[in-house]
């Protein structure tokens, strides 16, 4: 298990597996998986496509439940938390960041962003400034009232980290953030995510496949096939 | 949530368009067949309402004069006058014959009346005059219009020419229309001087309707006798019973449309948009957002077609009855208000119905 010094535990994953079963065969895609992640570092899940890193995500999230063990959100066992519980903390504790951006396309950036104050109860005031703040942050605020499809690839990750950052979430989930993206607009997304979980003292937790990410993180949890290949904590 | 619905509306303009227009036509559909229902109502029996009598007195068996037989000697008005407590008992003569249009005879409800007695004549005179001798005729207004008929022209029945002195009102039936002249004229025109269909009579005291109704039947045998209200009542109720009730299943079968179209416009955004609900779904929308959002795009829909059917009807139905003059349509508050609660509802149904699909999707379809 990855070993945590003094700060608060915001993810406790124990023991955990999951076994899917499609037509009678059994796929175990997360094998007997134990981390453990803090406020202020940003985890990065590593591992080839079909690993399992997704899955894994899909569980801290609370989207999917274990097959066996135990996954632990601010200190509680989400399999006590009732679905409303999970779509409350959902909308107010973690934010989600997509390997194909998957922004709204009906939606313009603003609207992007600030849909999810709304889950999230905030006034219409506290969401225009909490919108306004982050359009500023991540350098979009020129791109508001653009469409989706009128956004690059780079523009678009942008907004999708605004969305999943602007309520303050305690916990990041980002599932290949840089995949879509040429190699410095990766960087920089992952900069970005970085900075967030230091300066605003959060948690973040990237699965991805690119190994040159490493150098951004602060804990690395490589996995193959459903299993923990390998440990890194800085 | 408007707002969201409006944006998700707004991403495909033509479709929403076709959508909303698609609806309205519907909307157009049930409110005409509802206004022609009610104007045919109104028209079949408009005659008999504005013949305040207090009795009507036909031939036993009888019970109304647009589909019924009746037969009654014309002694018996003198008979029903010398009752004590009948003030006047008017004769009316019933007969449907043709009127000669061109080279073909077009069918009238034709009615004879005694022009000295309060009843029998037409519920309202548009144009022109009542009757004062014979070989005069008032025609309906929308039969005269349709067959370019007006003041002073000649009309030919059988082989007897009549002089159009006035065009009514409240007279039109949809598939026939009331025609009227003196009640020797329709005698005539039967060729049986000493009959006729009913007799409406006023009498002195109206509490007495009842008294009065049973010394008819005791001293002229073989007649019945119905009450304003009741006769009334009988005409509109064989009316109901006749071709109305198509008008009211087509009506029906139009919201069936209407609910199904719309379903299926709703099923089929959900399903398109299914990657977006799962995206609202992983970011902690909360589990009543989506349904209200579908909720919210059928109720702006179908608002905006409501809007639009009342933009178009009006000006279709007079379209219609400027090409169709005989057909009497009758709208009210009601019914646009009832319409738009049906329209409302249906919406309702059919974004609850399609919202079920909300609930197939998975949050994990977008990871």
């Amino acid at each position: 298990m990855l070993e945590q010094k003094d700060k608060p535990t915001i993810v406790e994953v124990k023991n955990v597996s999951r076994i899917f079963n499609y037509n009678g065969k059994h796929t175990t895609a997360v094998n007997n998986i134990s981390l453990r992640s803090s406020y202020g570092e940003l985890l990065l899940i590593l591992g080839p496509s079909g690993s399992g890193k997704t899955t894994l995500l899909t569980l801290i999230a609370g989207l999917i439940k274990p097959t066996s063990g135990n996954v632990f959100l601010f200190g509680n066992d989400i399999a006590l938390y009732s679905s409303k519980e999970l779509q409350q903390l959902r909308a107010k504790q973690i934010g989600f960041v997509f390997q194909n951006f998957l922004l709204i396309d009906s939606f313009n950036v603003e609207e992007n962003i600030s849909i999810v104050c709304g889950f999230a109860g905030l006034t219409c005031k506290q969401t225009r400034e909490r919108t306004n703040q982050l359009l500023e942050q991540m350098h979009i605020e020129g791109l508001a009232k653009k469409y989706p499809p009128q956004l690059s690839q780079g523009e678009k990750q942008r907004a999708a980290i605004a969305r999943a950052t602007v309520v303050s979430s305690d916990l990041i989930i980002a599932d290949e953030p840089t995949a879509s993206l040429e190699t410095n607009q990766g960087f920089e997304v992952i900069e970005l995510l970085h900075r967030y979980a230091i300066e605003e003292n959060k948690c973040v937790i990237v699965a991805s496949h690119d190994l040159r990410l490493k150098k951004f993180t602060d804990k690395i949890l490589q996995i193959e096939d459903g299993k923990v290949n390998d440990m890194d904590i800085e | 949530m408007t707002f969201y619905s409006i944006k998700i509306l707004r991403d495909q303009p033509l479709r929403l368009a076709l959508t909303i227009g698609g609806i309205a036509f519907c909307i157009v559909l049930m409110l005409f067949l509802l206004s022609v229902y009610f104007g045919v109502k109104e028209g079949s029996v408009e005659y008999i309402r504005s013949n305040r009598a207090d009795l009507w007195v036909l031939q036993r068996n009888a019970w109304n004069i647009l589909r019924g037989s009746s037969i009654l000697s014309t002694s018996y008005e003198n008979k029903l006058e010398h009752i004590p407590g009948i003030q006047q008992a008017s004769p009316i003569l019933l007969l449907l014959t043709g009127i000669k249009v061109k080279d073909s005879d077009v069918t009238v409800f034709l009615t004879g009346y005694d022009i000295k007695k309060p009843f029998g004549g037409p519920p309202s005179i548009i144009e022109g005059r009542s009757l004062q001798k014979d070989d005069e005729i008032i025609l309906d207004y929308s039969f005269a219009k349709k067959y370019n008929y007006k003041s002073g022209d000649e009309v030919k029945i059988q082989d007897n020419s009549y002089t159009v002195v006035g065009l009514s009102e409240g007279t039109n039936a949809l598939v026939i229309q009331y025609a009227f002249v003196t009640l020797n004229d329709a005698q005539s025109l039967i060729g049986f001087p000493g009959i006729v269909t009913c007799f409406a009579i006023k009498i002195e005291d109206e509490n007495k309707v009842n008294r009065i109704s049973e010394v008819i039947r005791n001293t002229i045998p073989g007649v019945e006798v119905y009450s304003h209200q009741t006769f009334l009542d009988n005409n509109i109720k064989e009316m109901e019973t006749g071709f109305l009730p198509f008008l009211l299943i087509i009506a029906v079968l139009g919201t069936v449309v209407l609910t199904i179209v719309l379903s299926l416009l709703l099923t089929i955004n959900i399903i398109e948009r299914r990657k977006d609900f799962a995206i609202l779904k992983v970011i902690g929308s909360p589990s009543g957002f989506l349904p209200r959002l579908v909720i919210g795009q059928a109720m702006l829909i179908s608002s905006a077609a409501c809007i639009t059917a009342l933009i178009i009807f009006f000006p279709v139905v007079a379209l219609t009855e400027s090409i169709l003059p005989e057909l009497s349509t009758k709208t009210s508050p009601e019914q646009v208000l009832t319409i738009t609660c049906v329209v409302w509802i249906v919406s309702l149904f059919s974004s609850l119905f399609s919202s079920h699909r909300i609930k197939r999707i998975y949050p994990l379809e977008v990871f």
